[in-house]
């Protein structure tokens, strides 16, 4: 009933600042001057079979066509002419009546206040009505001014979220999870690619002056009778380092502890190269092997691969410098120890050289294969007569040397 | 998730950012300081020595 007789208020609403015309209004816009003649007949016609009529036409319609056509309108006006026998019929289905638009206006206060600016009472009133009607005409009931009024108050109010069904938030949920994982994913590849070399390097560091330092403060083994035979490394404890790898062709600054064992942890991971159990010490008769990464965790032996015949491998102790000389190298797979006999290849025979093998694994990021590089002994300095000249200038021997002595 | 763990960190979207780097923060760590090293080891390019079983 409020919408029935506020939707016949329309004709004098039509505020010439209304920017669209929307096709609910059309009736009401093709009359601009039929409200005054509206007033004049104030209860002429609208009886109450007009405004049931009236409430038929606006709200009954609006369910079913939410925008009656210009012809739908001019037929319904046709009819109601027919009915009244003058045309002033036509407009008489919305009559003016004050009472009602009275009480149009107290029905839905709240739905106003959000709609437009309004600048005398009066158009506010008739704005009201206009406002419920276009809600009857669009939709059938007054929501939509409410719809407006919240949307103009979401900008200003804090968000209410609806909460999400079971499903939705389920789905939600499982993707954030999904995101997450590939996240931790990337973030594991960055930790072992980047992060480990950066640990790994910063241990081997600190690990070779600690070395150097505790060198210094030993007293070197007793020279051998011999001056050409070399002095064969003591062994040392499990996970404890004794060695400083230097390898020219790996670059200038580059040295590498070498501890016992080959664990990863705490010997591959962190401390540089590991010899393995039982293998011969440095100078030592036999094979003195070793593994290394060859990729993550400071990568001692990322190039071992452009090792060339005749390059140098130095590795110093606290007894001296024992030069080996790369002489080839070979790909193997991972269950090959014969590598590391005496003999490489060769596990029944006793030897009598001083080899040293390095192992890493082939190719790169695969546990397929292991890349093997034999070298042997060509030369040992004792600590007491210094650096050999090869790596005497380096940058790697500097650094080392620079706090330790050795 | 997410919103719902932005939603109940304290404080305005300044302090709740804050809240926010700082709980990433320890996730990245703590993934970094334990988690990672201990499934390392199974990773396939982590071989480097020649045994018997092959590995």
């Amino acid at each position: 009933m409020v919408n029935s007789s506020s939707s016949g208020n329309d004709p004098g609403a039509n505020p010439p600042s209304r920017p669209t015309i929307r096709p609910a209004q059309r009736r009401d816009t093709r009359y601009p001057g039929d409200s005054g003649q509206q007033q004049h007949n104030p209860g002429a016609e609208a009886g109450p079979a007009t405004e049931r009529m009236n409430a038929a036409d606006a709200g009954g319609s609006g369910y079913e066509q939410p925008l009656p056509s210009r012809r739908e309108l001019r037929r319904r006006e046709a009819e109601a002419a027919a009915a009244h026998g003058e045309p002033t019929a036509v407009y008489s289905d919305a009559p003016p009546m004050y009472g009602d638009q009275g009480e149009a206006t107290q029905a839905m206060p709240a739905q106003q206040p959000h709609q437009y600016q309004q600048q005398a009472p009066a158009t506010q009133q008739m704005a009201a009505a206009d406002d419920s009607r276009l809600g009857a005409g669009g939709y059938g009931n007054n929501n939509p001014p409410l719809d407006d009024g919240r949307r103009g108050r979401k900008r200003k109010q804090p968000v209410e979220r609806e909460p999400l069904g079971p499903v939705r938030g389920t789905i939600r949920t499982f993707g954030e999870l999904c995101i997450t994982a590939g996240l931790v994913l990337i973030l594991f590849v960055v930790w072992q690619l980047w992060w480990t070399d950066i640990e790994a390097n910063r241990d081997n560091e600190n690990l070779a002056d600690q070395l150097t330092e505790d060198w210094a403060n030993q007293d070197p083994n007793e020279l051998p009778d011999d001056p050409d035979e070399p002095i064969v490394a003591d062994p040392v404890d499990k996970n404890s380092a004794f060695g400083i790898f230097y390898i020219p062709r790996f670059g200038d600054d580059y040295y590498r502890t070498v501890a016992e064992g080959v664990d990863l942890e705490p010997v591959l991971n962190r401390m540089g190269v590991g010899r393995y159990p039982n293998s011969a010490m440095p100078g030592e008769v036999g094979n003195f092997s070793i593994a290394g990464h060859r990729v993550t965790y400071g990568k001692p032996l990322n190039q071992i691969a452009k090792l060339r015949p005749g390059d140098e491998i130095i590795v110093q102790t606290k007894n001296g410098f024992y030069t080996y000389t790369f002489r080839n190298f070979d790909i193997i797979l991972p269950d090959a120890v014969e590598v590391l006999s005496p003999v490489p290849g060769e596990p029944d025979y006793k030897g009598k050289d001083r080899i040293l093998t390095m192992t890493a694994c082939n190719p790169m990021f695969s546990a397929r294969e292991r890349y093997v590089a034999y070298a042997e002994l060509t030369d040992w300095t004792p600590a007491s007569d210094g650096a050999p000249d090869n790596i005497k200038d380096s940058k790697a021997y500097d650094k080392v040397s620079k706090n330790g002595g050795a | 998730m997410y919103a719902f763990i932005w939603r109940i960190l304290p404080g305005n979207w300044f302090v709740k950012l804050i809240f926010a780097l700082i709980l990433i923060a320890a996730v990245v760590l703590l993934l970094m300081q334990y988690v990672f090293p201990v499934i390392a080891p199974y990773m396939p390019f982590n071989n480097a020595t020649v045994t018997d079983g092959g590995q």
